[in-house]
């Protein structure tokens, strides 16, 4: 409340974060500063010293000898005033001046009647507090004992620098031991991965290889499965959220027909990003539906065209994907006679890895298929 | 071919990454086993074991919903033969306690696999 009054509260919030930079408020006593109160006392034979910061509300000693007391509210600061006085501020008599005769320190224990207190000063110039010297009958100091209070209050400052300076050199080490922890983190995490995409790799491998006739169908289809996971990850953003645009990974599996006269796709929906652990599975079962209309299903003839809609509703604080895939104007189709890949992967993998609910018909138009899975909002990977 | 006389071991297989799940599926039914799941996380692999008690498991060593601890300590309880495959080198210190387990580094060939499921079911004969 006092220092309202005295001081416009811009460069009072400035100052307080000037203090605040020497990250020295409530630290235990150091014997550089304890030194220092000594000297002062000594040197100004007074039996009080003080190095005094003033704070929001208190005004917190550094060090003291005389004293035995940590803080105090600050209306019981003298240094408030002296602080905001250039140099070095002295009373002779407590009792006699208007503004701390009214003192508890003063009119009470331990009726303290002799005050001198030299500013303490950044070096961009502002004021943190006092050092001073007090005692129970009025005096003044000499020329020495002034001269003296001053330069020491210039080596608080300096030890107050110094200690800064510690204090930040040891947030940088702290910091930089962190982006090391962070990086080998890292570094684990993606051997990990790899290891799992070489054995889901192998997984492919199986799948195609058994649902091939032979080398030459095998090879086509697995290094275009290969393909379309590859291209899925390149649309992956590279920050940690590795999202891409749902549109984007079905335009890059339909982008061989957007040359087309006639449209051979539409694709319909707001801008939803995919998350890694949905946008591969989604691409994935994107290129098995794409392959199969251009063999089989709406893609195999000139009239035929497909339609790709999505659509995202929340429901209980659960964001969920709709997507749908319906083909048009293709060959009447039936429900293989075996399992093929495509047909794993749409109703045993999309299941498994996205817990999504699927739905495939065969109908007189042509393929329909829809998927219902919740948006993947949180990461496996250790936040950073 | 591995074919059993009469009825067909019953393994249950956690692991979370579904194209490696089913792949496992496949090659063990090929060689003439049941499969129980595949689950992709504990909780269901726990739900599952509440009525049923399979012959061995393969277990990943991470789940979606953390490491297989859980399914590994009650099937150690039941006296269940498993083996874990994981990618993850360091989630052996996080599953110290069934070091002395059969840990297979992913990838290996499922035959590999296969291999070391009936090393596992002679061995609790």
């Amino acid at each position: 409340m006092l220092q309202d009054k005295i001081l416009p509260p811009q460069t009072e919030s400035d100052r307080l974060a000037a203090l605040r930079s020497y990250r020295v408020l409530d630290t235990p006593p150091e014997p550089a500063f304890d030194e220092l109160v000594q000297l002062a006392a000594r040197a100004c034979q007074a039996p009080i010293a003080l190095i005094s910061l003033i704070d929001e509300r208190r005004q917190w000693f550094k060090a003291e000898v005389g004293l035995g007391m940590r803080e105090t509210p600050l209306d019981r600061s003298i240094c408030l005033t002296a602080m905001l006085q250039p140099g070095l501020t002295i009373v002779p008599d407590l009792t006699e001046d208007p503004r701390f005769a009214r003192n508890p320190l003063v009119t009470g224990e331990p009726h303290l009647r002799f005050y001198a207190g030299a500013v303490l000063r950044t070096p961009d110039g502002v004021p943190l507090g006092a050092l001073c010297v007090l005692d129970c009958v009025p005096r003044d100091l000499t020329g020495d004992q002034a001269y003296t209070l001053q330069t020491l209050a210039r080596q608080v400052m300096s030890q107050l620098e110094l200690r800064r300076a510690l204090a930040e050199r040891d947030e940088v080490l702290e910091a930089s031991q962190q982006i090391e922890q962070r990086q080998t983190l890292l570094v684990r995490e993606l051997h990990h991965r790899v290891k799992n995409t070489l054995a889901t790799v192998q997984g492919l491998v199986g799948a195609t290889g058994r649902s091939s006739g032979s080398f030459k169908e095998f090879y086509h289809s697995f290094s275009n499965r290969i393909a379309s996971v590859a291209k899925t990850h390149n649309l992956l953003t590279e920050d940690y959220w590795q999202t891409a645009p749902l549109r984007e990974i079905a335009l890059t599996e339909l982008k061989p027909f957007a040359e087309s006269r006639r449209p051979r796709f539409m694709l319909i929906g707001p801008l939803v990003e995919l998350s890694a652990d949905l946008a591969v599975p989604v691409g994935m079962a994107l290129h098995e539906l794409t392959t199969n209309a251009v063999r089989y299903g709406a893609l195999s003839v000139p009239t035929g065209y497909v339609r790709v809609q999505w659509s995202v509703e929340e429901n209980g604080g659960v964001r969920k994907l709709h997507l749908e895939w319906r083909e048009f104007g293709g060959p009447c189709v039936r429900e293989p006679q075996h399992q093929g890949f495509g047909t794993a992967l749409l109703q045993r993998v999309l299941p498994m890895q996205c817990r999504a609910e699927v739905e495939v018909q065969y109908g007189r138009e042509g393929l329909q298929f829809q998927m219902d899975a919740p948006l993947v909002e949180q990461r496996l990977v250790p936040a950073y | 071919m591995t074919k059993f006389v009469g009825t067909m071991p019953l393994v249950l297989v956690l692991e979370d990454e579904a194209l490696i799940a089913l792949n496992l599926q496949d090659e063990l039914q090929d060689e003439g086993y049941e499969v129980a799941g595949p689950f992709t996380d504990c909780s269901a692999a726990l739900d599952w074991l509440q009525t049923t008690t399979p012959d061995m498991a393969i277990l990943d060593a991470t789940l979606n919903d953390g490491s297989c601890h859980s399914v590994a300590a009650e099937l150690s309880r039941r006296g269940v033969p498993f083996l874990i495959y994981s990618g993850y080198q360091e989630d052996r210190q996080l599953l110290a306690e069934f070091r002395h387990i059969t840990w297979i580094e992913k990838p290996v060939p499922a035959a590999v696999l296969v291999q070391e499921c009936q090393h596992l079911l002679v061995g609790c004969d």
